[in-house]
């Protein structure tokens, strides 16, 4: 165990808990808009990586033009997503069925994905590589090596968070948003247009979930399987307590990082170790680290 | 200001209200009072456009709104404050008042509020100490006028109360109505809709009696005061004529 | 045989000529590989019963059914295959199960139960992950990613099936045993603490009702019922592994539920078989099948949330009505024709 192994996993573990952080952020907006948990998000990150790595890949094209494409494809995935799985349920009875709908969507996706793009797994290239030997670029600091790409990844989503907190706190936009996901009632009564605005809260979650699907496409291999990272992010957001969004990003760093430290003694059974770690989350501390007094919609 | 004619509203196959007719008067407190279940909110929920309706509504300078949903309802300045006060929970008190801009704001707008804000803060003093608290942390009362405040950014030509005295204590309900007079005196339409029918003949100039559905009295409160039958169905028998 | 008059209601009788049909029937028309898969939707309806108590009674969406299940068919896995050295009887085996199971999802029951609503479901999924890791990884007991083999296949009194249409018998006995335990649950006292819990928790605290005792003994039952299915899902199939108890698996058990109608006992056998019969009766669309289980899922949510068998109620309300509109219309004519 020396310091390069250390560092190695802390920054692996903070980069995948970064993309588990992108994932949970979309939850805790869904929850709060819709009042459901969306058991399609991973899918939704599958989905986001197969769409990036077609515009990279199979387009080849630069990151100028691919990054104004791809929003645009967030934009119709999160608008159909929307008018598929929640909105002829939103006035639902059954709480239960809009939650179950998200999983037959989670399906749907999965086999749309594969229809589209095949069932075999595909690589994308090192998000950064080193233009000498064409591999995987690395830093060197001292005795310690550390990929690029897992920086960016931290970096990156950093950027994101930041922006989703901006939009939110700072925006006029962001506001109306939260009042429309906090009271639709009396929303509406003011005149705020909350059909927009919850296409809005979709479509920045497509976004979240897919630039985590493009982050991580070098490193897992492009396939429709991807969608199982979710119950580590659904693991993040319990840990930060249910619907406190910084609460859910520390809650999936955590988990990164744990789920990085546990390939040292238990490398097959990091699954085991993740969600041991959530049940006894869930014993000790059931309202999370920064547990809100009101958890679920009512 | 406001034109009611035959009007009927309905909750799925259930009709809730069976041909009412009401007038708002510009300038004017109309207030419309009658039991749990009458279909007070139901009026209210008709003009703002939230439920199904049939009938006529004509306001002053837009014309016809029966057809009109709950957006452009809202855009045109007619606010509707609904029962049980509805503030935003996770929005703080200044953020509140400031989603009350949005039908003449729009979503990307560079206008400034500062004007607005002021006067609605100067017509609640308490609203500005608590500027930056969180709306699940305000009193009762304080949600109350926190709610009509918000109303009031919203620039309405017809300020729409319904039950405001909800939930409230007695010395509360006074502070409100105080500023609910204020509110009318500077200019305000307003309808308000009332369960305590002593408080809302107090301060209204017209008043309304629903039931069931369907309109049974009206005319200006100051007659409805002091009408036995008024007294006897809505202010109980023992109570001293009001003045 | 006087408890049984109770249930003979016209709808009881239509579904008991259908089930007699049924078993008459299949048989003659199904074999082999076909009479496999329809075998797989009757165990994994064991399981689904399990999870309409906990789910359809309780309102508690529960993903725990896999867990058990992989508990019930290692068990056996291990004991009927002679890979720990010895060789246990089926039938000893069966009851073991039972047993071993009962003390064991009591046991998380209690644990997981302290948490409440959504917490608990989530406690589920971890429990799920937990279990899945080890099946998957560890060798000694599971097997590994090759799983176990060569597990004996079931033996009552001396008599073995021979091939899956006499399991096919066996299994539409259990089954039956299940569901009219399941519907005898639903009727009795627990059945009702139950569904008033799903409907308001604190209420039903306030009539007096254990609320967590009686959640842990739904979830008892479900996890039973569950190994039970484990159990004889490996006696069946001879073969057990990981994938069999997956989150995706999980999901699919609940979609079986709710497509039947999660409160209707016949509804759940219907939904069960139908979910696992679908692939093998779409085996041309195999592309597009997914595709087509994950918008019917969607639909089914929209237009039938309480199932099959909420539409047959539907169906048969609107019968009646119209039923009862003509009779109306008549009587009037007739009294005046008595005039």
């Amino acid at each position: 165990m020396n310091i390069n192994t250390i560092v190695s996993l802390a920054v692996n573990g903070i980069s995948m808990g970064m993309i588990y952080a992108l994932m949970a952020m979309g939850l805790i907006l869904l929850i709060r808009a819709i009042g459901v948990m969306n058991f399609a998000q991973g899918d939704l990150l599958m989905f986001g990586a197969f769409i990036t790595c077609w515009l990279t890949v199979d387009l080849k094209l630069p990151l100028w033009a691919m990054i104004p494409l791809s929003i645009v494809c967030f934009v119709v995935v999160g608008i159909i997503f929307m008018f598929t799985a929640y909105w002829p349920l939103r006035n639902a009875s059954y709480p239960a069925a809009t939650v179950i709908s998200t999983m037959g969507a989670a399906m749907a996706l999965k086999e749309i994905a594969t229809l589209i793009w095949g069932s075999l797994p595909r690589s994308m290239p090192p998000l950064m590589k080193n233009p000498a030997t064409g591999k995987v670029a690395v830093l060197k600091i001292g005795s310690i090596t550390i990929q690029w790409q897992f920086i960016l990844t931290i970096i990156v989503g950093s950027v994101f968070i930041y922006l989703v907190f901006v939009l939110f706190d700072k925006l006029y936009a962001g506001r109306m948003m939260q009042a429309a996901a906090q009271d639709k009632y009396a929303a509406e009564l003011l005149g705020i247009p909350t059909i927009l605005t919850t296409m809005a809260t979709y479509v920045i979650v497509v976004a979240l979930a897919s630039t985590g699907g493009y982050m991580i496409a070098p490193i897992f291999m492009v396939s429709n399987t991807l969608g199982t990272l979710q119950l580590r992010a659904f693991a993040g957001v319990v840990i930060g307590g249910f619907g406190n969004i910084k609460g859910a990003i520390l809650g999936s760093l955590l988990i990164g990082v744990v789920e990085a430290f546990s390939t040292i003694q238990f490398s097959q059974y990091k699954d085991a170790v993740v969600f041991l770690v959530l049940i006894v989350f869930l014993l000790v501390r059931p309202q999370g680290l920064f547990g809100e007094k009101i958890a679920d919609k009512a | 200001m406001l034109q009611i004619r035959d009007l009927h509203a309905y909750y799925g196959p259930i009709e809730a209200l069976k041909g009412i007719d009401i007038t708002v008067k510009e300038g004017k407190i109309t207030c419309l009072i009658g039991s749990n279940g009458a279909g007070k909110t139901t009026l209210l929920k008709s003009i703002s456009g939230m439920i199904k309706r049939t009938g006529s509504i004509v306001v002053k300078g837009d014309g016809e709104i029966i057809d009109k949903n709950s957006r452009y309802i809202a855009n045109h300045r007619i606010i509707h404050v609904p029962e049980g006060r509805h503030i935003f929970p996770g929005l703080s008190v200044k953020n509140n008042l400031e989603v009350g801009t949005i039908n003449w704001h729009g979503f990307f707008g560079r206008q400034s509020y500062a004007n607005e804000l002021e006067e609605v803060y100067s017509l609640f003093p308490r609203l500005k100490e608590r500027e930056n608290q969180l709306g699940w942390s305000l009193s009762g009362g304080e949600q109350q006028m926190l709610a009509i405040g918000r109303a009031m950014m919203a620039k309405p030509k017809i300020l729409m109360l319904d039950e405001p005295s909800m939930g409230l204590a007695p010395i509360v309900i006074s502070e409100l109505f105080e500023k609910i007079v204020q509110i009318n005196q500077q200019g305000m339409t307003i309808l308000l809709v009332e369960q305590n029918a002593r408080l809302a003949l107090q301060v209204s100039d017209f008043t309304y009696i629903i039931d069931s559905g369907k309109g049974i009295l009206s005319g200006p409160s100051s007659d409805l005061k002091n009408d036995s039958r008024v007294i006897e169905a809505y202010l109980g028998k023992a109570v001293q004529k009001c003045d | 045989m006087k408890k049984m008059k109770s249930y003979i209601k016209p709808s009881s009788f239509l579904i008991f000529i259908a089930l007699a049909i049924f078993v008459a029937l299949v048989p003659a028309v199904n074999q082999g590989y076909s009479m496999m898969i329809l075998n797989l939707g009757l165990i994994y309806s064991i399981a689904t019963y399990g999870l309409s108590v906990m789910l359809g009674l309780g309102g508690q969406l529960s993903f725990a059914a896999v867990s058990f299940m992989g508990l019930g068919a290692y068990f056996t896995a291990n004991l009927c295959s002679g890979r720990l050295g010895f060789w246990v009887d089926t039938s000893l085996t069966l009851v073991l199960v039972l047993i071993i199971s009962t003390v064991v999802a009591f046991l998380i029951g209690m644990i997981l139960f302290r948490l409440s609503g959504t917490y608990f479901t989530f406690g589920t999924i971890g429990l799920v992950q937990v279990t899945w890791s080890f099946y998957l990884s560890y060798k000694p007991l599971f097997g590994g990613p090759d799983g176990i083999s060569n597990v004996a296949t079931l033996r009552i009194f001396g008599w073995s099936p021979v091939d899956y249409n006499q399991w096919f018998y066996v299994l539409v006995v259990i089954v039956l045993i299940v569901a009219i335990l399941v519907e005898r649950i639903r009727r009795s006292q627990l059945g009702r603490s139950l569904s008033a819990i799903r409907d308001n928790e604190i209420a039903a605290q306030t009539l007096g009702i254990n609320v967590y005792m009686t959640k842990v003994i739904a979830f008892t039952i479900a996890g039973v019922l569950a190994a039970l299915a484990g159990s004889l899902y490996a006696m069946h199939s001879q073969f057990v592994s990981s994938d069999m108890f997956t989150f995706e698996r999980a999901t699919s058990y609940i979609i079986m539920a709710m497509l039947g109608g999660v409160n209707n006992t016949f509804g759940v056998f219907v939904g069960s078989v139908l979910v696992t019969m679908l692939p093998e009766w779409l085996r041309g669309m195999q592309r597009y099948l997914q595709l087509i289980y994950g918008v019917g899922v969607i639909l089914l949510m929209v237009f039938m949330p309480m199932g099959l068998a909420g539409l047959a109620g539907n169906f048969g309300k609107s019968i009646k009505r119209k039923l009862r509109s003509a009779a109306v219309k008549n009587a009037p004519a007739e009294k005046e024709d008595a005039k």
